[in-house]
């Protein structure tokens, strides 16, 4: 299992918060790094990225500060989803945006399940960069 | 052989083999209630009881390479044989000149026709020969003797032959609706099936597809050097999105059983491919 967090700059920074954070959580670890690259990168945001629910709940209050929380659905067999994430959170009082992206099919039922989420929208993987960016930059989706 | 015309055949062959232990079952045991008529010939019973345990041998032996031809075939010989023995024995029961019940045998047969023939067209001609023999044989016979038949006979064996038709007719239908059930069912079973591994496939294919769109756009950025490159492989991306896209079509005729929706079957499917994948890889190693 990779570290508890990966982030820009490998650490978490003291003060997560304003509208420069975007949180991430992803399985994959390739995707997980092009997306913190991209963000950062390209669009000149600062990323806290992790792996699992469990490294979620490990940064605790760090992440509540981001604007935006982008979740996979699916973190892996047999592990905690992105739904528990978006539980998780919300039940913390994080009260930034949240996005699932999910490369599952939209009658798969982990995805009819997130669907039935009011304050938060669904993305079917692949998306385009463009689309990434308005969601970091908060802009119409 | 499809699964309607395996059934098929199977049941050809198994209507044949009961028509075949019939004749040669029912003929012997005529023979025996026959044996006080001194002149009561042998050989129409051993004709149709050897070419019964004859054409139980041939289905025997064809047993595994049954079709819906050779159980009408046996079916229709078997009937035949059936037909010259009665024709020839119904004469000397007949003449006995003790109280009889016409052609039992023949309605009999038309019966056993309606609940056995393998095909619509074999079964109605064999009922056609159950009843028309009786009323050949009859116009045969003496007019003294015919005197002798109980009133209506031998046209009973008419009114057996209607409603052996339509039993006939009723049973096949039958068979047949719930054959084509059966084809309905199956086909839907494989839709579903390669629905489920179209959705599977999808599934599979887009955080792949993904980090290749990211990543393009990632290159694009810190380098324009490589611009015409990443159209190619940009444009790429949108065929492999077109392409996922399309397998999601199939969706919604994927209904998700709980041991679908689990992440089990997930990590069964990632297992699968990275097996495959694997082979592929020590095959170029």
């Amino acid at each position: 299992m990779s570290s508890p967090a990966v982030a820009l700059s490998n650490e978490v920074p003291e003060s997560v918060t304003g509208t420069e954070f975007v949180l991430y959580v992803e399985d994959n670890d390739d995707l997980r790094e092009l997306v913190t690259e991209l963000v950062t990168v390209v669009f000149k945001r600062r990323c806290v990225a992790v792996g699992s629910y469990e490294e979620l709940v490990v940064l605790g209050q760090h992440v509540l500060g981001c604007s935006v929380a982008i979740l996979d659905i699916n973190l892996g067999s047999n592990r905690r989803s992105g739904l528990d994430a978006y539980a998780w959170l919300r039940a913390n009082g994080y009260t930034g945006r949240i996005v699932f992206l999910t490369g599952h099919a939209r009658t798969h039922p982990l995805v009819v399940e997130a669907q039935r989420i009011g304050d938060a929208q669904i993305f079917s993987k692949p998306i385009e960069p463009d689309r990434l960016r308005s969601i970091v930059e908060g802009g119409g989706l | 052989m499809t699964l309607s015309g395996d059934l098929a055949a199977r049941h050809a062959w198994r209507a044949a083999f009961v028509a075949a232990v019939l004749n040669t079952v029912g003929l012997s045991a005529d023979f025996l209630l026959a044996r006080d008529i001194p002149t009561m010939p042998i050989y129409p019973y051993a004709m149709s009881a050897l070419v019964g345990i004859g054409l139980i041998v041939v289905l025997l032996l064809r047993r595994q390479r049954a079709t819906v031809r050779l159980g009408s075939a046996v079916f229709l010989v078997n009937t035949v044989a059936i037909l010259v023995a009665l024709w020839i024995t119904s004469g000397y029961w007949a003449m006995t000149g003790k109280p009889w019940t016409p052609f039992q045998a023949n309605k009999l047969g038309v019966v056993a026709v309606a609940m056995l023939a393998p095909q619509l067209g074999v079964g109605l001609v064999s009922i056609a020969g159950f009843a028309a023999t009786p009323i050949g044989k009859f116009h045969f016979l003496d007019p003294e003797v015919q005197r002798g038949f109980p009133v209506g006979e031998p046209w009973f064996v008419l009114i057996y032959a209607l409603f052996g038709g339509v039993l006939l007719i009723h049973r096949l239908r039958g068979i047949a609706l719930e054959r084509a059930m059966l084809r309905v069912q199956a086909e839907a079973a494989a839709a579903e099936r390669l629905a489920r591994a179209f959705v599977r496939l999808s599934d599979y294919a887009n955080t792949p597809i993904q980090s290749i769109a990211f990543t393009t756009e990632l290159l694009r950025a810190k380098t324009h050097d490589l611009k015409p490159t990443l159209d190619r492989l940009e444009r790429a991306v949108e065929k492999l999105t077109e392409l996922s896209h399309a397998l999601t079509r199939y969706e919604n005729a994927h209904k998700w059983s709980p041991g679908d929706e689990s992440l089990d079957a997930t990590m069964m499917d990632e297992q699968l491919f990275s097996s495959e994948a694997r082979r592929l890889e020590a095959r170029r190693l």
